[in-house]
């Protein structure tokens, strides 16, 4: 049984491991919540409920009511684009490069006994992407913004009672930055910076099976983790009087990723209708300061100062199994999403913002195997920059398309529920 | 054995081995950070107003007090004592004080409405330069702004003892008159010696700027947060630091422009863009008997019984008078300094002292004697055409200090702005000649004294002085 465990882990590690995703976050933040098709479709709101690999993000302490081993192989494509519409009327507006992201992830858990489970997911959960035309009015806020993660989480998890299980996981992030900004005028120029880092973290989970697949309750809650970046910096001044004040050279740079606390209930009105709420609090307030530091001391060092703030994201999903296609389901969801930054934080890097997102999916299960396809349309309320502090004045305003496929199996126990 | 990052940063080349261990792989699998290039460091015409002293160009305009029109070192935050004998004793905090000496010397330079005649312009810069690229006219600039012409023989040189480009005119720089200095740095300027290119510094594209940089706004601000120059200093400093050094910099900048300085170098063929750094002097517009043995400008023996000291401005010959013995109505003395050092009375022999041709002429009644010292010095007494006494001459001055010219504790110049060398030899110089001005009898005999001097110089009478 081990051994089966081992395999899809092994896989998941090697397969994931050959692209890193770049996308611009779609929940609060720069975080990406929603990291399955079959989760798409409902909104993510799946904390209390779901029958996928995908628990060991969403819920591991769902893992020891799963049956047998399972794996999941699969991606989100993202697709964004950012408006920037200057305050002064008379300027343009600026749109930001189209992004096109693949995002893969994999999962596989496995119980090892009737009340233990291991799991294991590689994936990535929080990153940003975007990129602005060379000479737009914000270079120095920004021109490129890019952090990439991957997260590698194993997981163990464990039924106290068959009505209640508690799991526990490690993450081990891998992350890397490329951040581009204009220096500033008198200068002229570009500057880029990019660094690699390992950060560490946990997360724990409780699920009360209130009444057994009718009524459940969750509660989770994943650590913040501190990525310390080393790196460089690539300096390309325009006015050659500033290359011996602006070398390139080795920086540093400190990005907390933020604690995420989730609660969900799920209720299973009529056996073939799931609904579920969840609810997160991300604390975005370790996203308040980032201090680059340079190692030549003539070099100015930057601060930025987002000022993040907690965010309260509410997620409604309903997943539908249709009584006449037996393994087919219908999914619906609806999200409201808190920004995270206050409006003297937000920047043109990450031009977070209140957003409404509505959701659809369509999930298929014949034997041992399961496809679902969820697609996520997110509408960005706008996010004003009034101070000028973090960017230019004005409005962003971003639209942005996921689509997620996640294809899995399981070996074992009563198959993928239909 | 390669160490975990290296053999990382090789997978995310495509270029791992098969010794690779399995940590490494996943760690370059996880995710490989990207590579940016490291360009080389050029080198710079150093201009830092913020270190003490400031490390910029020299002599400079700088310095020069808009109201009185005399050099005022308060423009740069020193200030003198009125008597530099109190620096003799330490400083009541430890901190670092000026040496009598430089004290002296700058309160002399005070007296100036200019630069003596006879200083060489130097500039720091970052690394040796390649002595085949300071070529005068067109990678070292000197324009004359009084007339606006090119100076076409100065000479510019690299002292790598103090890491200075040293330029200097071929003979003197004209008295009243005001130099700016252009280097050509970048891709077609001068190069340091290991052939880097040479960029100006970050303070001196300020300099450049057309604009303001307080963007108009006055002290004690605030400088508008758009500002060009407040949003490049405010990423190093706090907002008040910042608009400190905007508000100090910007009349530096006002300086630049209204003189002129970067289009005078444009018309000579140097254009603004081009110009590592630029600095600008005026020299002051008093009549002076010029002393400088680097450029051979010492008394000279023109007969076995005359002697003549090259002066630069108008002389009134009627102010010409050798001194005699005790009546101190004479304004130039020459003295037999070996005959002095066993009877003073003796050591003085008759002599007249007329102007002619542009020199101070000395003959003696009697043939010089070969193998003597000679001294040579004249007093303030000495005027131009227009009754404005002539001034001192920087190593006149330097003789007759009261302070030591080096400093017995560490054996360097106590002057910053003469080299430990030189220092060494003026101070034999000095401390003989103090012997002579510190004899209550040697003024009243002579009427040369420390407070009217203008010249001295002393030289073995052999061929050549």
């Amino acid at each position: 049984m081990k051994l089966s465990v081992a395999a899809p882990v092994l896989a998941a590690g090697l397969a994931a491991g050959l692209t890193l995703p770049s996308r611009a976050g779609f929940a609060s933040g720069f975080l990406i919540y929603d990291l399955s098709g079959e989760a798409i479709g409902r909104a993510s709101a799946v904390s209390a409920d779901t029958s996928e690999p995908a628990a060991v993000w969403f819920n591991p302490a769902q893992l020891p009511h799963q049956e047998g081993a399972s794996g999941s192989a699969g991606g989100v494509v993202v697709t964004a684009r950012s408006t920037f519409t200057p305050a002064d009327p008379s300027a343009a507006e600026t749109d930001s490069k189209r992004g096109v992201f693949f995002l893969p992830t994999i999962f596989a858990s496995a119980k090892v006994s009737d009340r233990i489970a291991l799991g294991m997911g590689v994936y990535t959960a929080f990153g940003i992407g975007i990129h602005w035309p060379d000479d737009w009015v914000g270079r120095e806020a920004a021109i490129g913004a890019s952090l990439q993660t991957l997260a590698f989480n194993p997981t163990f998890a464990i039924k106290l009672h068959p009505q209640f299980s508690i799991a526990a996981g490690f993450d081990a992030i891998r992350a890397t930055v490329d951040f581009q900004n204009g220096l500033p005028s008198i200068v002229g120029g570009n500057v880029r910076l990019v660094g690699g880092t390992w950060g560490y973290g946990g997360n724990v989970a409780v699920l009360y099976r209130i009444i057994p697949e009718r009524l459940h309750a969750a509660l989770t809650y994943r650590s913040r983790a501190k990525l310390d970046f080393d790196g460089n910096a690539d300096f390309s001044p325009a006015n050659p009087d500033f290359e011996r004040m602006l070398p390139d050279q080795p920086g540093t740079a400190s990005i907390t990723l933020p604690d995420i606390f989730t609660a969900g209930v799920m209720g299973r009105v009529v056996p073939n209708l799931t609904l579920e709420v969840d609810a997160n609090l991300t604390l975005w307030q370790t996203y308040d300061q980032i201090d680059i530091r340079f190692s030549n001391p003539g070099t100015p060092n930057r601060t930025l100062r987002p000022n993040g703030h907690a965010a309260l994201t509410l997620r409604a999903g309903a997943d539908w199994a249709l009584q006449r296609a037996p393994g087919l389901h219908l999914r619906l969801g609806v999200i409201w999403d808190g920004s995270a930054l206050p409006a003297e934080g937000v920047g043109p890097g990450l031009p977070d913002s209140n957003r409404i997102d509505g959701t659809v999916g369509v999930g298929y299960a014949r034997g041992m195997f399961k496809a679902d396809l969820g697609y996520m349309l997110v509408t960005f309320l706008g996010a004003d920059a009034r101070t000028g502090r973090e960017s230019p004045e004005g409005t962003y305003k971003t639209t942005a398309h996921l689509i997620g496929l996640t294809l899995a199996a399981r070996w074992g126990g009563a198959g993928a529920r239909p | 054995m390669p160490s975990r990052e290296s053999v990382a940063a090789r997978l995310c080349r495509g270029r791992a081995t098969a010794r690779a261990s399995v940590a490494a792989a996943a760690i370059a699998a996880a995710g490989c950070t990207p590579d940016v290039p490291k360009d080389p460091v050029p080198e710079e015409m150093v201009y830092d107003l913020q270190s003490q002293p400031p490390n910029v160009p020299q002599p400079t305009v700088l310095v020069v007090n808009p109201t009185t029109r005399r050099i005022d070192f308060g423009q740069a935050g020193v200030v003198l004592p009125p008597d530099c004998a109190t620096l003799k004793a330490p400083s009541p905090t430890g901190a670092p004080q000026l040496s009598q000496a430089e004290c002296e010397f700058d309160q002399y330079l005070q007296s100036l409405d200019g630069f003596p005649t006879v200083t060489p312009a130097t500039a720091p810069a970052s690394a040796a330069l390649d002595p085949a690229t300071l070529t005068p006219g067109t990678n070292v600039v000197v324009v004359n702004a009084t007339t606006g012409a090119v100076v076409p023989d100065a000479k510019a040189t690299f002292d790598a003892t103090s890491g200075h480009l040293v330029v200097r005119p071929a003979r003197s720089w004209s008295i009243g008159a005001t130099y700016w200095i252009g280097v050509r740095g970048y891709g077609n300027g001068v190069r340091a010696v290991g052939g880097k290119q040479v960029v100006g510094s970050s303070t001196h594209a300020l300099l450049k700027q057309p604009m303001s940089l307080t963007c108009m706004a006055v002290p004690p601000g605030p400088i508008a947060a758009s500002c060009p120059a407040f949003q490049l200093l405010s990423q190093s400093y706090d907002v008040a630091t910042a608009t400190q050094l905007l508000f100090q910099l910007e009349p530096v900048r006002q300086i630049y422009q209204a003189s002129g300085g970067f289009e005078l170098m444009a018309a000579a063929g140097l254009p603004r863009e081009e110009v590592a750094v630029l600095w600008g002097f005026p020299v002051h517009s008093s009549s002076v008997a010029e002393l400088d043995p680097t450029a051979n400008l010492v008394p000279s023996v023109t007969a076995p019984n005359e002697i003549r000291v090259a002066v630069q401005g108008t002389v009134d010959p009627a102010s010409v008078k050798a001194a005699v013995l005790t009546q101190n109505t004479g304004t130039v003395l020459l003295m037999d300094l070996t005959a002095a050092a066993t009877d003073l009375v003796m050591g003085i022999p008759p002599a007249e002292a007329t102007y002619a041709a542009g020199s101070i002429v000395i003959r003696t009644a009697a043939p010089l004697v070969a193998g003597h010292q000679y001294g040579v010095f004249m007093t303030n007494g000495l005027v131009d055409a227009k009754g404005a006494p002539l001034v001192p001459s920087p190593i006149s001055v330097l003789l007759s200090l009261q302070g030591t010219l080096v400093d017995p504790a560490t054996g360097h110049s106590t002057i910053s702005t003469v080299a430990d060398a030189d220092a060494v030899q003026l101070e034999a110089g000095r401390s003989q000649l103090a012997v002579l001005f510190n004899d209550t009898h040697f003024k009243a005999l002579t009427g040369v004294g420390r407070d009217n001097l203008v010249y001295a110089f002393a030289f073995p009478l052999g061929g050549t002085p």
